[in-house]
């Protein structure tokens, strides 16, 4: 059911009482009132922060929709100009000037969301995993191909400039060629959801749930494995899991902490570690070349140099880290840009979180109707691969990938 | 059974703590709670390139859209303003900048205040920069505005008894503590003060820790004195509390509290610092969780990448 922005705004008016707002801004905010008009699915954490990025963008956010009271009432408060909505299929037919929606659901939950989005002539921006089952992250790379519309899975590797910017090294001498590469994901969460009833507990623990989860190697690692994948341009061919229950003994049976190999077709390897229970080193990955390792964080990049290396000319000048006994050069996306406006000062990593850059590229993707860097084809295997690995986990055996596997169609 | 959650947030330390829930859920609302203050951290933070702030500072835009949140904090810094005669506004950035050599303010610019400065409109969110040199500073009224959303999400996840607070001068509980019929908070000159569910407590001392001074009159625009001296502030808004108690405090150096129409009815005192500790502390209150028996909380361990 849509509820009126302006009937929220009496509802919420606790923090905004005895205050008087200007009435609209008529002509001079033009350029906001023709921000580009989507909607948000799933209003969870990731959804609103998918909104907050939107707001920076400046795009407009016409609808949120959840089926969940308490997170619609809390995304409502953050995007006060969208209308509520707690049925996504009502959203979809109703808003007709929305261009794009964003789908920030349970994972399990995307393919009916996504199928009937696309069904509206909507540009689909979809979060990774694609879906909890191979069958449902088919049908939507079926979808999506059937679209004329812009689909873009929420893998953010490819539109991130640090990445873009080690990526062009690794095609070089400066890396050479590719020896080893290695992945983590630690972070102190439980992963656990609160709620005040028994029912919403368990809609919302869907990621603790064995039947809609694709555990840590889904749910986390597909995004990072989709960063080996973009590298390498290779998938893996099998992987080898192990993993358990090490530290949020609270009747879960998802593993918590989980250990991974990934072999690519050449012979060369994964190895992937994730865990809930220490959040030392957080999230990154390291490839090893003959010439240079890139370690990459998300907001920050650095290139390790052999000794050996030849020098290139350029990294005398560049800004540098220590590592204990390694010294990194800092991978900064634009660097020249930023030193003519005398910004690197203000710091080495990327000014804004690395959602940004892949919504960014979605906005520019559907107003430009031209491909994504992130296309279904790309979220689909990297979901095949993390549901092989979730399932490597849970087996506690290899698991083969094939080639007809990582065939979408 | 008492579960706690921390977080390293605006430039201090966030702390939740619950008690009489199972550990799995105590810790699971910790976590939500947190997060919500883990986001406002992120909308204000004047530190990073990428937050709120930083857009309202961005020489280059004449309007800047804001998220509902701001709009909110915005909106109720108005109000406040209004009724504190001046004495709390978060532009005191614009007078620090004018202050801070290390801060970028134009030479000889007259230091812009209220709607001539800016305008704020919520159709869409957004703020109407009419005064390049206009500064936002949070400092007085975010910690209290984080923790009242953070009380909100414990609520929601029905934690009964929670207390909260941020840099121990912020202070907001849920329920009671085990065994008491509420919260007590000390303030370091020995006085206890008493809080029942839902209400706030604010700590504002003119005895900084870096640099002597730290507060500054919004209305004169000057420093305000150190006298070892601080104000607390009891009530149901956090945010409201937090701003109250800087309000009040700059008020008392120039005998102005008489003049403030809202500070009528409000449940506030002042108290002087023990000398011990003015020089070693900005934190005035002394945040203690009664334990019940050999119980102590158990550390959650949270961590957040800034």
């Amino acid at each position: 059911m849509a509820t009126d922005r302006r009937e929220f705004m009496i509802q919420s008016a606790g923090a905004l009482a005895g205050v008087a707002l200007l009435p609209g801004l008529e002509g001079w905010a033009r350029s906001i009132e023709e921000g580009y008009p989507v909607g948000i699915i799933g209003t969870g954490r990731q959804g609103r922060a998918i909104a907050a990025e939107l707001q920076k963008i400046g795009a407009k956010i016409v609808a949120i929709c959840d089926n969940d009271a308490p997170r619609l009432r809390s995304g409502s408060r953050r995007v006060k100009e969208a209308k509520t909505y707690s049925d996504a299929a009502e959203m979809l037919t109703t808003e007709k000037g929305m261009e794009a929606v964003f789908v920030a659901t349970p994972t399990h939950l995307h393919r009916e969301v996504v199928e009937a989005a696309i069904a509206a002539g909507k540009h689909v921006y979809c979060e990774a995993p694609l879906a909890h089952t191979v069958e449902d992250a088919k049908a939507i790379a079926m979808a999506a191909r059937g679209s004329s519309k812009v689909f873009q899975a929420g893998l953010l590797a490819r539109s991130n400039p640090v990445y873009s910017l080690a990526r062009s090294f690794y095609r070089t001498e400066a890396f050479l060629k590719l020896v080893s590469m290695r992945g983590q994901n630690s972070r102190k969460d439980s992963w656990r959801q609160a709620a005040s009833t028994a029912e919403r507990q368990a809609r919302l623990d869907w990621r603790l749930n064995e039947a809609t989860s694709t555990g840590l190697p889904g749910e986390l690692g597909t995004h990072q494995f989709d960063v080996f994948h973009w590298f390498t341009g290779k998938y893996p061919v099998r992987v080898q899991g192990r993993g358990g229950v090490l530290v949020w003994q609270d009747g879960r049976k998802v593993a918590d902490t989980v250990n991974l190999v990934l072999e690519m077709e050449g012979g060369e390897c994964i190895e992937y570690q994730a865990t809930l229970g220490n959040s030392y080193g957080g999230r990154y990955e390291v490839l090893h070349g003959v010439n240079s390792a890139f370690r990459l964080a998300w907001s920050h990049g650095w290139m390790f140099k052999e000794a050996d290396a030849a020098t290139q000319g350029w990294e005398v000048y560049a800004n540098r880290q220590r590592f204990f006994n390694d010294e990194g050069i800092t991978l900064i996306a634009d660097a020249t840009k930023l030193a003519s406006q005398n910004k690197l000062k203000d710091g080495v990593g990327l000014p804004h979180d690395s959602l940004y850059y892949g919504i960014m590229d979605f906005l520019t993707s559907c107003q430009e109707e031209k491909f994504p860097k992130t296309g279904a084809g790309e979220g689909y295997r990297a979901t095949v691969v993390g549901i092989a690995a979730h399932r490597a986990v849970v087996e506690g055996t290899t698991v083969e990938i094939s080639p007809d596997d990582l065939k979408e169609a | 059974m008492l579960e706690r959650g921390d977080l390293a947030a605006m430039g201090t330390r966030f702390e939740i703590i619950v008690a009489g829930e199972s550990g799995s859920h105590a810790r699971a609302s910790i976590e939500a709670a947190l997060g919500e203050i883990e986001h406002c951290h992120k909308l204000w933070n004047p530190f990073s390139g990428d937050s709120m702030v930083a857009r309202l500072h961005d020489p280059m835009r004449e309007v800047v859209p804001i998220d509902g949140l701001t709009l909110e904090l915005l909106s109720l810094c108005e109000r406040l303003k209004q009724e504190t005669g001046g004495a709390f506004s978060a532009t005191v950035g614009s007078v620090l900048a004018s202050r801070d050599p290390r801060r970028e303010f134009h030479e000889g610019a007259e230091i812009p205040e209220g709607r001539s400065a800016y305008e704020i409109h919520d159709q869409p969110p957004c703020v109407r920069i009419l005064h390049r040199d206009v500064r936002w500073d949070f400092g007085a009224i975010a910690k209290g505005f984080a923790l009242d959303l953070a009380v909100e999400v414990l609520r929601e996840s029905g934690v009964e008894n929670a207390f909260l607070h941020g840099g121990s001068s912020s202070v907001t509980v849920l329920g009671s503590a085990p065994g008491l019929t509420g919260w007590d908070v000390q303030l370091p000159h020995g006085e206890v003060v008493s809080l029942q569910d839902g209400q706030s407590l604010g700590v504002s001392s003119d005895g900084g820790n870096y640099q002597g001074d730290h507060l500054i009159d919004p209305v004169g625009g000057e420093w305000v004195e150190s006298q070892s001296m601080g104000c607390w502030v009891r009530g149901r808004s956090g945010a409201e509390v937090d701003a109250w108690a800087t309000a009040l405090l700059v008020s008392r150096n120039h005998s102005r509290i008489p003049m403030i129409p809202g500070a009528e009815g409000k449940d506030w005192g002042f108290f002087e610092q023990p000398r011990s500790d003015t020089q070693s502390k900005a934190v005035t209150a002394e945040v203690e969780v009664p334990s019940s028996g050999a119980e102590s909380p158990r550390d959650c361990g949270f961590k957040t990448e800034f």
